[in-house]
């Protein structure tokens, strides 16, 4: 089976078709829907190339926080352990357990939000982000 | 009526609805010549009355506007007859707001609850707000007006008879709305230890006291218009309650309020003094800054798990659309905003 142009690339050019031949087009609502379009599309993007990257580097704020061995314990499916990891730690923080908050905590609050920010919002980042 | 099937009324829904609004106007005859339902609104349905009445106080061309629930409407804000009572209470006040007219109390004539107000010229849209050069130009000015409305809504205090739906909240209102928020949270399938630790810090920090007032609840750019520079009327009152009055300061300066208009801080119009000082000379009160930032960090808590709730409603299946799933994706932002104003407040006491 060919492999090129892969899924990366296709979905980049439906992106730049949609943005340059299409929607200058068009206005109102429908305007508004290829705006959105693209965005998604975007954010897809950014997932194909950086999404496994990503989950390794939270997986890494979590063994900081939590040791390695829980972080073995939570399996091999890096989805599913950081969605547990994260309904683990945001339970914990209610209960008042990280008042103190050590650094390891402060480190993966800041950087989990910046890994989210920079796949969903980098106009975001490149604006807010008080890091940069 | 411009779109088919919006109403389960039936076809003489329009006829019933002339009928009811000469006997609530006290006119001979009410001829609806156009109606159309607005845009936007998930909640609440609009509709744009142009009427014709002869007889009575309100004889002559009048441009009015009805508002009901949807048809698919939850039942997570205030009642139409409680909107009704809060936008009189409001106006007494000398609150700029649409003039409200007359309320349907009983199912009978439309099928749902409703009530008509006059409707108030004007733009809305934040977006468009935030990047008219009039506006720029003038915006202390828009920003001052804003800030005496917020003030003379807060000038609405407990107990009122009339206003006697609002529960008074038994906690201080800043642990009510924690409370809230975490049982939100608590209905979604997608955690978030960042919103989790802000909402931990402000309990932690909660102001012990606080003077209840009749809080707006949303006042921000985009529910309120617009024309020639003038505020013509605050709307959306649907959230209001008894709270304290810098959380509608706050939210009304939030981030996300400004439409990208980042350096007119209060509300993407003027600047934060403006409006602050004019909402001072009215109420007579200083505004209290510090406290202010603590708001500012719960208005981002509120909007990250507003956003949630909408993303959730896709993610479910409850509702598959984009716009829900793009919302659901901004949530990062407001959890950078709360995130980052708790670190320049803990800077600032640290210094």
């Amino acid at each position: 089976m060919r492999q090129r142009p892969d899924a990366a690339n296709l979905i980049d050019m439906a992106r730049r078709a949609l943005l340059e031949e299409i929607a200058p087009d068009l206005s109102g609502r429908s305007r508004y829907a290829a705006l959105m379009v693209a965005n998604a599309l975007a954010i897809a993007l950014r997932d194909l190339s950086t999404g496994d990257a990503d989950r390794a580097a939270e997986i890494a704020l979590f063994e900081d926080l939590y040791g390695t061995d829980a972080i073995a314990a939570a399996g091999d499916d890096r989805a599913a352990a950081l969605l547990a990891l994260n309904r683990r730690l945001a339970r914990e923080i209610r209960d008042g357990r990280w008042d103190a908050m050590p650094a390891p905590l402060r480190r993966l609050l800041s950087e989990q939000t910046r890994l989210r920010l920079a796949r969903t919002s980098p106009k975001y980042m490149a604006r807010y982000d008080p890091d940069r | 009526m411009t779109e088919a099937g919006a109403t389960a009324t039936g076809p003489s829904w329009q006829e019933a609805l002339a009928t009811w609004l000469a006997g609530a106007a006290g006119a001979r005859t009410v001829a609806i010549e156009t109606i159309e339902k607005l845009a936007g609104g998930a909640i609440q349905e609009n509709w744009r009355l142009a009427v014709r009445v002869s007889g009575g106080d309100h004889a002559g061309q009048q441009h009015w506007v009805l508002r009901t629930d949807a048809p698919s409407s939850v039942a997570t804000s205030l009642s139409r007859p409680q909107e009704f009572d809060l936008l009189r209470a409001a106006a007494a006040a000398g609150v700029t707001v649409p003039e409200p007219l007359f309320l349907c109390d009983t199912e009978s004539v439309l099928g749902r609850l409703f009530y008509v107000m006059r409707y108030v010229p004007g733009v809305a849209e934040g977006h468009r707000l935030v990047r008219d050069p009039a506006i720029a130009s003038a915006g202390d000015d828009l920003v001052g007006q804003l800030g005496r409305e917020l003030a003379r809504i807060h000038s609405i205090v407990p107990p009122r008879e009339d206003l006697g739906f609002l529960p008074v909240p038994e906690l201080p209102p800043a642990l009510a709305r924690i409370a809230t928020y975490r049982r939100y949270l608590d209905d979604l399938s997608e955690p978030s230890p960042a919103l989790e630790r802000a909402l931990r810090w402000l309990e932690l920090n909660a102001p012990r006291a606080a003077h209840l007032v009749l809080c707006h609840s949303d006042f921000r750019t985009g529910n309120y218009k617009v024309e020639n520079g003038r505020v013509t009327g605050i709307l959306d009152w649907e959230f209001a309650a008894w709270s304290d009055p810098n959380e509608d300061i706050a939210w009304f300066c939030y981030r996300y309020w400004r439409f990208g208009a980042d350096d007119r801080e209060a509300g993407g119009i003027g600047s934060r003094e403006a409006f602050y000082r004019a909402y001072e000379s009215e109420a007579a009160r200083p505004v209290a800054r510090e406290h202010i930032a603590y708001w500012e960090i719960m208005a981002a808590v509120r909007w990250g798990v507003i956003a949630l709730q909408q993303g959730e409603r896709h993610l479910s299946g409850a509702e598959p659309s984009l716009e829900l799933a793009l919302t659901g994706l901004q949530v990062p932002e407001m959890e950078m905003d709360a995130l980052s104003g708790i670190a320049r407040i803990e800077a600032e006491a640290g210094a």
